[in-house]
Parts: structure tokens; C-alpha cells; sequence
């Protein structure tokens, strides 16, 4: 496709390629450790990054369940809270008591002396 | 199940890639330390990204990813340049004459050795003044090998595009032999 007075392609390309690879053969050791840091971190980067992706996975994974079993607990407290209405402060106080023992172990009496107490009988 | 990634393979396929990259990445940005950042990111990201697919399509995709951040940074150059005016922007080259960089390994007579040092010395310069597609899409399909195909994969464009870009670099490459 060259005209007849121009140089060929080889003319251009050939010499260019030789002057290319010189350059590219003289680079110097500053930069060739740079290249070599370079390829040995790209590989180290690759290496590890499964393992990463894995354990990034479990603690996604470990931290979900601990949401949902918070959420469950929270809820289940919640409802079981409201389930039990006699369980105030006062309540507690009287059942956790060793000094009024004798009084639950009478109860019956009471409950009976509430009733009929009052009769003449 | 994601496919396991050869070490080896990967790490032998950088190696290899690697010193071309940099100067790809030198020649687009115009800067050695910055080409090495590129560099580096692009390994990071490929084999992040692309380390399972078939081996078959590593370089493409590997230079996919540098080309996708070499656009990166000619974009925080743009957006750098707008917000701070007075700063020089980031395309002078400070390298100097490659030729003097490295010996020459290849045995041939000195006289051909020389024209084509002096050829290959005023390409590589005219090769570092093209516009950015015109040059990468050279480098990418002369030097690093890839097909016109590969060569739109990794530019992000289309074969035609890829054509058209390599044509206007020849054309301009021949006329720095001509001066």
C-alpha cells in the first residue's frame, strides 16, 4: 500500500521494535524490585482474598443469628412480662421473705377465718 | 465455583508482561514512577478480576486494565490541571534519549547497528509525540503482538477504530524518517 517513495512498514516497525525493547530492557533495578513487589502483592491479594471473602461471610452470617435471637429474646421477655401481673416489687418481697413462711403455710386458716369468722358458730 | 487461581502461572505471565507494560504505560503518561503505579494497579486489578478466565485471553485483558487506567490518569491530569492552572501538565518526558539507556545485545555490524539506532532513536521519539490512541494503538498491536481484535479489546474500541489509529500512526512515523 506504500507509495514508491515511501520507506516500508519493516523500515518503521522493525528498528522501532529493537529501540522499544532496548528500553524495556534497560530498566533499572529500582524499578524491577517495584515490579517485583507489585506481582508478589497482585498474587498475595489473590491468594488471600477467598479466605477473606469466607471469614467475611461467617461473621455476616454469626452476626445475623445473634440479631434474630436478640429479637426473639427481646420478645418473648416482653410477652412474658405481661403474662405475669402479680410479679411487682411488693410481691416478690413477700414470696422471697423466710420470715413470713409460717404465715403462706397458714393461708387456709386465714382464708377460712375471712369466711366465716364472723359466725357464731 | 469460581475457577483456582495458578500462582505460577499468573506470576510467570506477569514476568512477562511486566517490562513492556512499563514502558507502554512510560510512553502514555510520560512519567516513570507513574508508569510503575500504573503498572502495579493493573496487576492488582487483573488478577483480581481476570485471573480465573482461560489463559488464552490474559494479555488482552491485561492491557485492557492498564489501558483503562492509563485513561484514569490522563483524566485526575485533566481534572488536576483544571482546578490548579499553574501547575505543568504531565506529559513532558524527563527520561532523556533512550538509546543511551541500554547496550545493544543483538551481534550485527556496527555500521547497521548504528542506522538502526538512529532510526529506532528518532522513531521512539516521534512514537512518544502521538496523539495517545494513535500511539498506544502502535505499541499494542506492533510491539506487544496483539490482533487488531485483541488490540480493540484492550483500547476499548472497534477493529475499525484500531485500523484507522494504526494508519495515522504510520503515516506519522514515516514522516519523522523523512526529516
Amino acid at each position: 500500500m506504500s507509495k514508491p517513495h515511501e520507506p516500508p512498514e519493516s523500515a518503521i516497525t522493525e528498528p522501532l521494535r529493537a529501540a522499544l525493547e532496548r528500553r524495556a530492557a534497560g530498566l533499572d533495578s529500582h524499578s524491577l524490585r517495584r515490579l517485583r513487589v507489585a506481582r508478589g502483592q497482585a498474587i498475595a491479594a489473590a491468594s488471600a482474598r477467598p479466605d477473606a471473602w469466607r471469614q467475611a461471610s461467617l461473621w455476616a452470617g454469626a452476626g445475623s443469628v445473634a440479631l434474630v435471637l436478640l429479637g426473639a429474646a427481646l420478645l418473648y421477655f416482653r410477652q412474658a412480662n405481661h403474662e405475669l401481673p402479680g410479679l411487682d416489687a411488693d410481691s416478690l418481697e413477700i414470696i422471697a421473705s423466710e420470715d413470713e413462711l409460717e404465715l403462706y403455710e397458714n393461708l387456709d386458716f386465714y382464708d377460712w377465718l375471712q369466711h366465716h369468722g364472723d359466725d357464731p358458730a | 465455583m469460581a475457577q483456582a487461581i495458578d500462582q505460577q502461572r499468573i506470576n510467570r505471565f506477569l514476568a512477562e508482561v511486566e517490562r513492556r507494560a512499563v514502558v507502554i504505560a512510560e510512553l502514555a503518561v510520560g512519567q516513570r514512577e507513574d508508569a510503575l503505579d500504573l503498572v502495579q494497579e493493573s496487576m492488582l486489578r487483573f488478577v483480581k478480576h481476570y485471573a480465573a478466565k482461560p489463559e488464552t485471553q490474559w494479555r488482552p485483558l491485561f492491557h485492557r486494565v492498564l489501558q483503562n487506567r492509563i485513561r484514569d490518569h490522563y483524566r485526575r491530569q485533566r481534572v488536576r490541571r483544571r482546578w490548579l492552572g499553574w501547575l505543568p501538565g504531565g506529559g513532558d518526558d524527563t527520561d532523556g534519549d533512550p538509546i543511551q539507556q541500554a547496550a545493544d545485545p543483538v551481534t550485527r555490524d556496527p555500521e547497521t547497528l548504528a542506522a538502526q539506532e538512529q532510526d529506532g532513536g528518532r522513531l521512539l521519539a516521534a512514537l512518544e509525540k502521538l496523539p495517545a490512541r494513535q500511539q498506544q494503538a502502535f505499541l499494542l498491536r506492533q510491539w506487544e503482538g496483539l490482533s487488531v481484535r485483541d488490540t480493540a479489546t484492550a483500547m476499548g474500541c472497534s477493529e475499525g477504530s484500531v485500523k484507522t489509529h494504526l494508519s495515522r500512526a504510520l503515516k506519522h512515523l514515516r514522516g519523522s524518517l523523512d526529516t
